[in-house]
């Protein structure tokens, strides 16, 4: 039984607390602490005030000096309609278009297209086309200091696999290309980051034990082994070697992206909207409102962001020099800008954002540091334009030409 | 603020001190803070008396500032805490002898968390409604009951507290 009762409870603590006297209240101290608070309330009241005035005065006054000075030029978010862009670049004219070989697909074969002597040397060694199946007769990727080509022909024509192809390397330059070997059409030969080698994709027959799992080897680009074959995983396409030992791969499914470490197995990191990737960086550009671009350089782990002109990371058309180290960017719409994957530095090109009603064609001569761009109106081939810029520059120096045929390798040709 | 204010801040600031640094000593039990929050809480009074005086009831504004100090107090000191790696010594409470009541009680009081404290004083020392409590506290009417609930249950299961207890409920 309890015999506590909470009616008693206030007098019991009023008699409690008849013993607690106090003296008078410290009036001087109060009134004092008082005028403190009053102080801190009204400066605190006036900062509110004072922000507000700024947040409300800064978009309004903006608003008022875009409306009088019409459009302000932006590099952070230009955001210029594609019909009102320029259709032609603009930058220090040149005489003579700089000299540059193109790598042009013919019908049956393929061509080096030399822009100085304006004339076409055949490449040898390449499987010769009986039956394409492509818009094109054969594809082209960016190998360290050349390229490879895989002859598109018809499925049942070639006899090395399911979903194979031939794949050859075109040295830079070389009017002879060696046979890499038989690859899958997906993702055959791919770079990797030592000079003279490529990671080659085949699937194995459909009858073997580990069907459907493709296998990947590094050979030298005369297809000679350089190391063990490794089981790759599923569901991922090869899309080059990174660092030392590490392989980068695209989900066939979606646009993530998979860093995968060949001897356990295992990934190392995930990636999505991977750009471009250089022999030890990987570049890639997030969803987001503002355009940036973030390198990551695997040797030392250590990601740069760079901010890039433009508002939709999506669809960048992208070149990566040879070593990795300058990465050309172009949102749809927008103008070129080169980003320096060491120090994440940004060079926006002037002059290179153009109308839509234009094409335009960028690539690292030879994979090195020499940017050249080309551009032209659609439908309307009377002109072009070939460009080049090199770090330093300032601004493009173009060239004009009007030989039709020039036009139409530039337009349908690699530059590199 | 005009003299006429001060002399009225000043009035009503001689007439509440000691009831103020008595509900500051039952939520603390301890005289230096209670002073302290009395004199927080007619401090905050004075920064915007004018204001109170038109809103009428200086006396529940003034008691709001002085529980939500005392809150604000704890809170800090919790957050302030150092651990320690050996268990304090629990303080002796005298409950056997019965002769103090006013000991007991207060050390009653002083075990309760802070919010069913301050639940306890001000509904049954200042007596004031559930609906008061909740608007002193900034709390629902709700929390009030249900803290009420359970400070009164642990008050009960205070063995010393039932002694000189004219009435017996239960």
């Amino acid at each position: 039984m309890s015999c506590f009762d909470e009616q008693d409870l206030g007098q019991r603590v009023d008699g409690a607390l008849a013993t607690i006297t106090s003296g008078p209240a410290p009036a001087a101290a109060i009134v004092a602490r008082g005028r403190r608070i009053r102080r801190r309330r009204r400066a605190a009241r006036a900062g509110v005030a004072v922000l507000i005035a700024v947040a409300v005065a800064v978009p309004v006054a903006s608003a008022v000096h875009g409306a009088l000075s019409g459009p302000r030029p932006s590099l952070e978010h230009p955001t210029p309609r594609p019909d009102r862009l320029p259709a032609k670049m603009t930058g220090l004219p040149t005489p003579t278009a700089p000299a540059f070989r193109l790598l042009v697909p013919t019908l049956k074969r393929v061509v080096w297209y030399s822009t100085a002597a304006r004339h076409t040397e055949a490449i040898g060694g390449l499987a010769p086309i009986t039956q394409w199946t492509g818009a094109q007769s054969y594809g082209f990727g960016r190998l360290d200091g050349g390229w490879w080509a895989m002859a598109q022909q018809a499925p049942t024509t070639c006899t090395c696999g399911p979903g194979a192809q031939e794949f050859y390397f075109i040295a830079d330059g070389s009017l002879t290309a060696t046979r890499i070997g038989a690859g899958y059409a997906g993702d055959g030969a791919n770079p990797a980051s030592r000079a003279g080698a490529v990671w080659l994709v085949n699937q194995p027959p459909a009858t073997a034990k580990n069907a459907g799992s493709p296998r990947a080897q590094l050979v030298s680009t005369a297809g000679r082994p350089l190391g063990p074959r490794y089981t790759l995983p599923a569901g991922y396409l090869l899309r080059r070697g990174v660092g030392s030992y590490l392989l980068l791969f695209q989900a066939t499914s979606n646009n993530h992206f998979l860093l995968w470490d060949p001897r356990t197995g295992r990934a190392v990191r995930r990636f999505g909207n991977v750009i471009a990737a250089g022999p030890e960086q990987i570049a890639w550009s997030a969803g987001c409102r503002g355009c940036r671009v973030q390198v990551l350089n695997v040797p030392t782990g250590k990601t740069l962001t760079t901010p890039i002109p433009g508002r939709q990371p999506a669809n960048l058309t992208t070149a990566i020099s040879d070593d990795g180290t300058l990465l050309a960017v172009q949102p749809p719409g927008g103008g070129l800008s080169v980003v320096d994957t060491a120090t994440g530095a940004l060079t926006v090109i002037p002059g290179t954002a153009l109308s839509n009603a234009t094409w335009q064609n960028f690539g690292w001569l030879d994979g090195g540091h020499q940017l050249i761009v080309a551009a032209g109106t659609n439908n309307q081939p009377g002109s072009a334009q070939v460009a080049s810029w090199q770090p330093g520059d300032a601004r493009l120096r173009i060239a004009t030409i009007h030989n039709q045929g020039e036009i139409a390798r530039l337009q349908a040709g690699t530059i590199g | 603020m005009d003299r006429a204010a001060e002399a009225e801040f000043s009035e009503f600031m001689d007439g509440r001190w000691l009831q103020l640094v008595r509900l500051g000593y039952v939520l603390t039990g301890d005289r230096g803070l209670a002073e302290d929050l009395a004199q927080t809480a007619l401090a905050r009074a004075y920064a915007c008396w004018p204001q109170i005086r038109r809103a009428g009831d200086p006396d529940a504004y003034v008691r709001r500032v002085l529980v939500n100090a005392n809150h604000t107090r704890f809170r800090k000191r919790r957050v302030a805490e150092q651990l320690t790696g050996t268990v304090p010594e629990p303080p002796l409470v005298d409950v056997g002898d019965g002769s103090d009541d006013r000991v007991t009680l207060m050390a009653a009081l002083m075990r309760l968390p802070v919010g069913q404290r301050s639940v306890v004083v001000l509904r049954f020392w200042l007596d004031m409604t559930e609906a008061q409590v909740a608007e002193a506290l900034g709390c629902s009417v709700g929390t009030v009951k249900t803290q009420g609930s359970r400070a009164l249950a642990k008050l009960r299961a205070c063995p010393g507290l039932g002694e000189g207890v004219s009435r017996e409920l239960l």
